[in-house]
């Protein structure tokens, strides 16, 4: 159904393997990908014999529309498209969608001004790599259809896809006060962290936590540490832990009690993704810890 | 040449003995009773902390079980309240440390505060404070006016004057018996507002 993708390699891609390809980084690189399948809504008024020219120009100019990282494919035999966004979740897809269609309302598509080109379209927001190519094109077909049945410039949205892969990380706790440490780990245990699991430890100090091998893993690791701590202290293990390969993977979260800024400074020039001054309200940890991961998907 | 008979002699070192031994064996009950006693509050800590999380941060409501019913258990929830204190400053959490403080742990410290021992007043004094007790704010006052009172102690009870009755204090303020330190000066003045700062300058 879908025209062959070829690259000018020795060894022909075929768009279910380049899709493929995509979809399998998505988990790894934590980035999103949304596939639209754009279809001409007010096809019945088109002459059947001029359709081939005009999607092969409605063709060209979503390729023009859409950024070098973007893939444009057209569904052959039929006035649909398959265009995989790369790097962009659903809202950006829809941004796209009305984008485009705002373009054709104001400017028409270059070389076919004179026709009335209405389109809807399926989206489908890509998170994981379960399903398969199969299953993503007959969804985003089904979809379309809907969508062309409710009327011109309609989205519906697939969510079959969107759901992102459970990954656990790990959470350590340096702090010497052993109510605040289970303070600290009640806070982090009730956060809805979405589709990340969280392994928690607790270590009265610096020390204790350099010396387990705990933070060595290949984990998300969000390590909330007190600036001073017994034996050694939380900019110690800052310092190693920026020290190892791989050390975005790690986010420090240091706490203080009375540190002045060129403290802070200092601590934030070593590596410190976050500063909390005590006392501090709990709230402000699980807003930066949210964050923290929500900004690890892209 | 002073001469000690024998016999008055053994006594002596008998009865020094005997009071040695009498101190011995004070200082080693009191340590057993003050080890018990911290044993007792590190159980009550580890058995009750969740329970107080839960309580704090809105998650139950009071439970019977959090109500203290001895000296221990307000030890130990004292322990709690300022860990609470010196590491969260969660509005909700701050007021319902404050409404308990002043609900349950009054008595006692009201109890500390009309004791002969300095170091117990001063306990007293600073918990009022930490723990933001204004229902002892006149039991405070009336302290005031005892003669005997260290500088320590005027300074304590001038902080809790200049958090629960702010008015009376920029009253008191310029006419302070005591002298304070610039550090003194600085931990009482921090807390207040513009406005309160601006009578203080004016007086």
């Amino acid at each position: 159904m879908i025209n062959d993708y070829s690259f000018e390699f020795e060894y022909p891609v075929t768009t279910k393997e380049f899709v493929n390809a995509l979809r399998a980084n998505v988990v790894r690189s934590r980035t999103a990908i949304t596939v639209v399948f754009p279809g001409l809504y007010n096809v019945d008024k088109i002459d059947i014999t001029k359709m081939p020219k005009i999607e092969e120009k409605i063709t060209d100019f979503f390729r023009n529309e859409t950024r070098k990282y973007d893939f444009v494919f057209k569904i052959t035999g039929q006035p649909k498209w398959f265009i995989v966004l790369s790097q962009s979740g659903e809202r950006e897809a829809a941004a796209f969608i009305r984008r485009l269609n705002m373009t054709i309302r104001d400017k028409g598509i270059p070389d076919l001004e004179d026709y009335e080109l209405l389109f809807s379209a399926s989206v489908a927001e890509i998170g994981n790599d379960e399903g398969t190519f199969e299953e993503l094109l007959a969804e985003g077909m089904l979809v379309l259809e809907e969508s062309l049945i409710k009327g011109p410039e309609q989205i519906e949205y697939i969510t079959t896809f969107k759901k992102r892969p459970t990954e656990t990380i790990r959470v350590s706790i340096l702090e010497e006060n052993a109510i605040f440490r289970n303070v600290l780990h009640r806070t982090i245990e009730n956060l809805d962290m979405g589709h990340f699991e969280t392994e928690i430890k607790e270590f009265e100090d610096g020390y204790e936590f350099l010396e387990s091998n705990w933070y060595l893993s290949s984990h998300i690791h969000l390590i909330i540490t007190n600036d001073i701590l017994p034996r050694q202290s939380g900019l110690d293990v800052l310092h190693k832990v920026r020290m190892l390969p791989n050390t975005r993977r790690l986010f420090v979260f240091m706490m203080t009690k009375g540190s002045t800024e060129e403290d802070m400074i200092y601590a934030y020039e070593s590596g410190a993704d976050s500063y909390f001054i005590k006392p501090f309200n709990l709230r402000l940890l699980e807003v930066e810890i949210k964050r923290t991961l929500e900004r690890l998907w892209s | 040449m002073i001469e000690i008979a024998i016999g008055s002699l053994i006594k002596g070192i008998g009865v020094l003995f005997l009071i040695l031994v009498m101190i011995s064996l004070y200082i080693v009950l009191n340590n057993a009773k003050e080890n018990a006693s911290a044993e007792k509050i590190q159980i009550y800590i580890e058995n009750k902390q969740d329970l107080w999380y839960r309580y704090l941060n809105d998650e139950i409501p009071l439970s019977q079980e959090l109500i203290p019913n001895n000296d221990i258990e307000i030890k130990a929830i004292e322990v709690i309240f300022l860990a609470y204190i010196e590491n969260v400053s969660n509005p909700t959490v701050r007021e319902k440390i404050r409404t308990f403080s002043n609900q349950y742990l009054r008595r006692y410290y009201w109890r500390l505060l009309s004791s002969k021992r300095w170091s117990l007043r001063m306990n007293a004094l600073y918990r009022i404070i930490s723990l933001g007790i204004d229902s002892l704010a006149d039991e405070c006052k009336k302290l005031e006016k005892r003669t005997k009172l260290s500088t320590e102690e005027r300074f304590q009870l001038l902080v809790i004057h200049s958090m629960f009755d702010e008015a009376s204090f920029v009253k008191e303020f310029a006419n302070l018996s005591i002298k304070l330190s610039e550090y003194e000066y600085k931990k009482l003045l921090i807390g207040f507002n513009s406005e309160i700062l601006e009578k203080l300058t004016v007086t």
